[in-house]
């Protein structure tokens, strides 16, 4: 039989076609899921799009419990949903189901209550796929998080310009405005020429900073290969050699395990110069500086600590302004604070995370964590 | 490193002002500071501060028991300090904004060209002035002897 006729000419054909036959098409061809579900909680009937939706055939549906193919996240609530629906209120709510291959999709779920001569026998639902939407939700959320946390940077470039790099220049200014008038003492004019030297050393390497901070933003997708984290340890030892024999710092690595990561090699490096750069500049006067640099495997993370025995600082006081551009704690050491920003980028760019213990005259201790792919 | 700000008086006259306060966590400028204003004759004592908290302590009790005498006639304030910075200070010296009115002269003396500086600046009736670094002979004169100078 064609039931396809046009209801003009054929619309005796289309009456002859009893009620509940055309319930049954309109049920089983519905583009939602369709379905019925017992007291027991066990599918009774469902239409097509059920098992399109859950990719299983009707024998494999009717007569199981729905939640076997709820995603264990949300078996909870939607248990509950569906026990508040058998009770006789309709419900309408989102959740998320598992195919048998493991994908999840996700549904906005109506169902209502089914009743039999007063009686309560199940509920009658009707599920919208609202996967691509959710997709499209979810980047969206992405981009605009992004844009919003570019848009914080730009505010805080603007505040670099507007405060930290005009601090050097007003400074260089006063100062050739100074040793233009007459009559200079010769101790002041030298002070002087020291300072300017000073200031223009100072800009020049927030400049450097600055031009090092713009280019990590273009290297979100750096190629990552295999270093061996000891070796990079060894490598920023190297580099640093002539500031640890200044500061007579003695450094020693614990944890013999040799570590290897899938990761950007110039970040892995840069933060741990910067980590063990800012120990040197850190160290308490008068006591000879201790380092130790640790790096075992913990689950699946690498976890990277560098340990210290300076100043250490009030954490409570500095609070969330450590990691951030151009903060100084340190009223006698030279330089901004942009090292431990970089460092905090690096590691998110990384997928890692970082936390910092310390204790004001007793040292203070960076952990690294990242990922071992 | 100590800065040291020898006597640079280009004038004879006597210092307009008997004491002068700069608050500044750097040395450099209050060197700078100096120096420009010993050049004008400015004041007869000059009282640097690195740590904005030390001029709180000293600036309180005269305050709070109205001595008008230990108040120093100018106060230079720089904003950006890592203890405490200017707006801090500036808020701890509320509750004596009448007093600061009739005895000194507050004026922020900063590096920083935001804008938004200025215009949270006015939100204190007792500052003086918002001046800009560095310290130029103009705006010292202009302290002197007022805007038409």
């Amino acid at each position: 039989m064609n039931v396809f006729y046009s209801p003009l000419q054929h619309s005796a054909g289309l009456e002859s076609m009893r009620l509940e036959q055309l319930n049954r098409r309109y049920f089983n061809n519905y583009p939602d899921a369709i379905y019925t579900i017992g007291m027991d909680n066990a599918f009774h009937t469902v239409n097509n799009t059920v098992c399109q939706v859950l990719q299983r055939s009707r024998e494999e549906l009717v007569g199981q419990s729905f939640s076997l193919f709820i995603h264990p996240e949300h078996w909870e609530e939607s248990v509950g949903y569906f026990r508040a629906a058998s009770q006789g209120a309709p419900q309408r709510y989102q959740t998320v189901v598992l195919r048998e291959n493991g994908e999840s999709v996700f549904l906005d779920v109506t169902n209502f209550p089914l009743k039999v001569d007063g009686e309560m026998v199940g509920i009658l639902g009707i599920a919208k796929d609202i996967t691509l939407q959710k997709e499209r939700e979810r980047a969206l959320l992405q981009t605009s998080q992004e844009l919003q946390r570019q848009n914080e940077e730009l505010e805080l470039f603007r505040k670099i310009i507007a405060h930290d790099f005009r601090s050097p220049i007003a400074r260089l200014l006063g100062l050739g405005k100074l040793l233009q008038k007459d009559n200079l003492p010769e101790k002041t004019k030298q002070t002087a020429v020291n300072a300017i030297l000073q200031s223009a050393q100072q800009l020049d390497g927030m400049v450097r900073d600055l031009n090092q901070m713009l280019t990590l933003h273009h290297q979100g997708d750096e190629p990552r290969e295999l270093c061996d984290v000891e070796e990079l340890v060894q490598l920023c030892l190297s580099d640093l050699q002539q500031e640890i024999s200044n500061a007579e710092a003695t450094v020693t690595m614990a944890g013999s395990e040799s570590l290897h990561l899938f990761t950007v090699k110039a970040f892995l490096t840069s933060i741990i110069r910067n980590l063990l750069s800012n120990a040197i500049k850190y160290r308490q006067p008068g006591r000879p500086l201790e380092v130790v640099v640790s790096v075992v495997q913990h689950d699946n993370e690498a976890v990277i600590s560098v340990a210290d025995n300076g100043t250490g600082m009030d954490l409570e006081q500095v609070g969330t302004s450590l990691f951030k551009m151009y903060k100084r704690f340190h009223h006698e050491i030279d330089g901004k604070g942009l090292g431990l920003y970089l460092v905090k980028e690096q590691v998110r760019l990384l997928g890692g995370r970082i936390e910092v213990e310390s204790t004001p005259g007793a040292g203070t201790t960076f952990t690294l964590r990242l990922p071992i792919l | 490193m100590q800065l040291a700000a020898e006597a640079l008086c280009t004038c004879n006259r006597d210092p307009v002002f008997e004491k002068v306060y700069i608050i500044d966590d750097d040395e450099v400028s209050i060197f700078l500071a100096q120096t420009m204003l010993e050049a004008e004759g400015f004041a007869r004592e000059y009282e640097s501060f690195q740590n904005p908290c030390d001029a709180i302590y000293q600036l309180l009790p005269g305050l709070q028991q109205e001595e008008v005498e230990s108040i120093p006639d100018v106060i230079f304030l720089d904003l950006n300090m890592p203890q405490m910075d200017g707006w801090h200070f500036l808020d701890r010296l509320c509750p004596y904004a009448e007093i600061l009115k009739r005895s000194c002269q507050l004026y922020i003396l900063t590096s920083s060209v935001d804008s938004m500086d200025t215009r949270r600046a006015k939100s204190y009736d007792f500052l003086a002035g918002f001046l800009q670094k560095p310290l130029e002979e103009s705006a010292i004169q202009r302290i002197l002897h007022g805007p038409n100078s």
